[in-house]
């Protein structure tokens, strides 16, 4: 075998390897978005929200959004301060923005079910809020009617 | 030997240096922001009581540690990878020499 064939037997197997390698990041991908998807799916039905005070909810929402700033903010590092590109060439320089990417992509899963689970307990928040609003006003509404019903009721009897 | 303006080949030391800077930002300072939940800890306490609480708190954290773990097993796939990556490649550099 001349040498270009080598070369290219050489390059084939690199080539093998970077799609082998991406498998098994995507197994651990699609593990975690997995996990994390159920780990917060029972508050999508919005029924895990019992005890919170409503007044605390955007305390809360922020303490999560500051959390997944801290965590999106590392990444944002990795992905500027540690490109591969400054020890790495070639296929081994792709396998190595490969991890990077997986590495990115299993914590934006995270993130994102956090970040839903925040929406659905602002949206908890809102409807509790109406439904206090509707309440008070048909309380005010029912106030008014006994109001009104005292001033003009007469005794029957 | 400079690589910088190589398309194709792998610096050893550049690898090391490379793969040892990752552990330290993947393994050690992504790995500590996700642990560290406290500050939603203190919130959902102040603020939240009761079974559901607890819950989603035991949640967080075990979702956390399950990231933490799941970084680890990628830099572990990662690192073994680059491992025989760069056994191969220098095998084949010595089968070149031998054709030559």
């Amino acid at each position: 075998m001349g040498v270009i064939e080598k070369v290219k037997l050489g390059l084939g197997k690199a080539s093998d390897w970077m799609n082998g390698l991406k498998d098994k990041f995507t197994a651990s991908i699609n593990k975690v978005q997995g996990y994390v998807g159920s780990a917060f799916e029972v508050a999508k039905n919005g029924s895990t929200f019992t005890g919170i005070n409503y007044d605390s909810i955007d305390k809360i929402r922020g303490s999560i959004r500051t959390y997944v700033t801290k965590i999106q903010n590392e990444l944002a590092n990795i992905n500027s301060d540690l490109s591969p590109d400054k020890a790495l060439k070639g296929d081994v320089a792709a396998a190595a923005k490969a991890y990077v990417k997986a590495v990115t992509d299993v914590a934006e899963a995270y993130v994102s079910s956090l970040l839903a689970y925040s929406d659905k307990m602002y949206e908890y928040g809102e409807a509790f809020r109406k439904n206090e609003a509707t309440l008070t006003q048909n309380v005010n509404d029912e106030a008014t009617a006994l109001s009104s019903s005292a001033e003009k009721y007469t005794e029957k009897y | 030997m400079d690589f910088q303006g190589a398309s194709y080949g792998v610096d050893i030391m550049g690898i090391n240096q490379y793969i040892s800077d990752l552990n330290t930002a993947i393994l050690t300072k992504v790995s500590n922001v996700i642990r560290n939940t406290s500050e939603v800890e203190t919130e959902v306490k102040a603020g939240w009581v009761g079974q559901s609480a607890d819950q989603f708190l035991l949640n967080l954290n075990k979702a956390a540690d399950t990231m933490c773990d799941t970084l680890k097993e990628l830099e572990k796939t990662f690192e073994a990878e680059i491992k025989g990556i760069k056994d191969q490649m220098m095998d084949f550099d010595d089968t070149l020499v031998d054709a030559e």
